[in-house]
């Protein structure tokens, strides 16, 4: 290549443009990261400690929030697939006229703001909300769904679907359907074809989104902060809390380092997965 | 028959994930033109009393909406700035490794906004800059700002740099070539990018949060602050103008075509 022959000081000049946003990512990125990691080492009277880690690790109610926010992740992830495939298949496999419209409504929630989209669960789902409403009328008993693990969970599958279903849409156009109409003809019932015939393709498509709406779904805030409350507290909330509240910096700093660092190893896992799968489906040179 | 049940059964499914996608948005618009705060169906009437009660709302809508807009185009503004000259580096500029280079640029798309705002509020505590506008503006152009990096990039990637080559061979000057011949055929790229960054920023929540004060104030600040101790129809009627100024610039974007463009 010709650039690698370019002397150094003309190729600094020359990669000129580059420089205003380097350098507002230096300042107000990469050295306030660097002020969370120097904090999340001191204690509060700025003596060197260990302890931010540690006690983050060992406190019970760390401990608890930690597990939550797994969980969070998780089950969201789960339910993000559940509805994400039907969904998926109606947009790849369904009558023309149905794409459009399934289309515009899965990609609706990424339009519209959190806090909007938060505020409508809250009525939707609160304790004299319109779903306990619906159930009250019917003779059912309430159901508390509001300032616990599930009605985050809830909400959070809602905003990430889209995420879900366009990996999943990828990956089943990559699959040519005669393949799964020789395994109905071959006599397989619609489970077991699913099982050893769709599922087994899908895996790229199914860990592309899975990783990705697990990222998301582990840092969000403004979802838990509303629909979670003080009482389902995440790791993204507490550093809120923490950060809000003088003496809790060095606690704050360390859970900041660690979600960041569970983030970026997701999304590392994420690329992997995408880079590889792109680089089996294209033809390849000889 | 038994396909024609499991189609039945297939459009039933997948009517109820659509409903699930629209519930929320839905619920909020349908509250804010509610009579009373508590809902129950089927209505009476309807009303528009929630929005002259919105519209009343100094504290609570007016000035936090004039904060966000002032913000969002500031913040959007500089960022168009910025994030179109990396993008003509990326792409253009001699570079040894260019994919890293292009990761390290739109990195701060992954990275929770949370914790930009925090480490933030560290330096700007140090140096004396916690709550002060310019303070928030750099925030709101650091998370932003790769946003339109990606969409001029993908702008400018489709292009092809012998036109103004060509251009230059003939006879114009490197600048006037560029805003001559490059300029306009990347501007929807720009604008799309823009638009989408003014949007992230009207949004934001949690970097807000922990760099302003009383005085700068967000409307997305505003409505988590007021929700915490009542979620009346008033709050709908805001949430259902912010949505309509959000889709709004949607539709704009979808028409300058740069929606369309970068999903790919």
């Amino acid at each position: 290549m010709a650039s690698v022959s370019i002397a150094r000081p003309r190729r600094l000049l020359l990669m000129w443009p580059l420089w205003p946003q380097a350098l507002l990512l230096f300042a107000f990125f990469v050295v306030p990261v660097l002020f969370i990691g120097f904090a999340s080492l001191h204690d509060k009277t700025g003596v060197l400690t260990a302890r931010n880690y540690l006690s983050f690790v060992m406190d019970p109610y760390n401990r608890a929030v930690i597990a939550r926010t797994l969980l969070i992740g998780i089950s969201t992830t789960a339910l993000t697939l559940v509805l994400g495939y039907p969904l998926a298949r109606a947009i790849v496999r369904g009558p023309r006229a149905a794409r459009w419209f399934l289309s515009a409504a899965v990609l609706f929630p990424l339009l519209t703001s959190s806090i909007i989209r938060s505020f409508g669960w809250l009525v939707l789902l609160a304790n004299n909300g319109l779903l306990n409403d619906a159930l009250h009328s019917v003779g059912l008993p309430k159901v508390h769904l509001i300032f616990n693990s599930i009605g985050v969970t809830v909400a959070l599958a809602q905003v990430l679907l889209p995420f879900m279903v366009l990996s999943l849409a990828n990956a089943l156009t990559n699959i040519d359907p005669a393949i799964e109409d020789a395994a109905t003809t071959l006599g397989s019932p619609p489970l077991r074809r699913f099982f050893k015939v769709t599922l087994p393709m899908l895996v790229p498509g199914i860990l592309a989104g899975s990783l990705l709406v697990f990222a998301i779904a582990i840092s969000a805030f403004v979802t838990p902060a509303l629909i979670g409350g003080p009482r389902a507290e995440v790791m993204a909330t507490m550093i809120y809390t923490d950060a809000t509240q003088v003496g809790n910096i060095g606690a704050a700093s360390a859970a900041s380092l660690i979600l960041l660092a569970m983030t970026l190893m997701v999304v590392t896992l994420y690329y992997r997965v995408i880079f590889s799968e792109s680089h089996d489906s294209s033809a390849r040179p000889v | 028959m038994s396909g024609r049940i499991s189609r039945l059964v297939n459009k039933v499914v997948v009517g109820t994930i659509v409903m699930y996608l629209l519930a929320p948005t839905l619920v909020v618009v349908l509250y804010s033109v509610y009579p009373s705060a508590y809902m129950s169906f089927p209505p009476h009437s309807i009303t528009l009393k929630w929005y002259r009660h919105a519209l009343a709302q100094n504290e609570l809508f007016l000035n936090p909406l004039g904060t966000s807009l002032l913000l969002g185009l500031t913040s959007a503004a500089i960022a168009m700035v910025i994030g179109t000259l990396a993008a003509l580096g990326l792409i253009r500029a001699p570079l040894r490794h260019r994919s890293i280079w292009q990761g390290a640029f739109l990195a701060p798309i992954l990275i929770p906004t949370l914790i930009v705002g925090f480490g933030l509020m560290l330096v700007f505590l140090r140096l004396h800059l916690l709550g002060t506008w310019w303070g928030l503006v750099a925030g709101h152009v650091t998370i932003i700002v790769a946003y339109v990096t990606q969409s001029v990039s993908a702008s400018l990637a489709g292009l092809d740099p012998s036109v103004e080559e060509a251009a230059k061979t003939l006879g114009s000057g490197p600048v006037r070539a560029f805003f001559r011949v490059t300029l306009p055929q990347i501007a929807p790229g720009i604008a799309a990018g823009a638009v989408f960054a003014f949007i992230m920023s009207f949004d934001e929540l949690a970097l807000t949060l922990l760099l302003a004060t009383p005085q700068t104030t967000t409307l997305p600040v505003a409505i988590y602050s007021y929700v915490q101790f009542d979620s009346g129809p008033t709050v709908a009627a805001i949430a259902t103008i912010l949505l309509v100024i959000t889709l709004g610039l949607l539709l704009l974007l979808q028409r300058v075509g740069g929606l369309r463009r970068r999903t790919h």
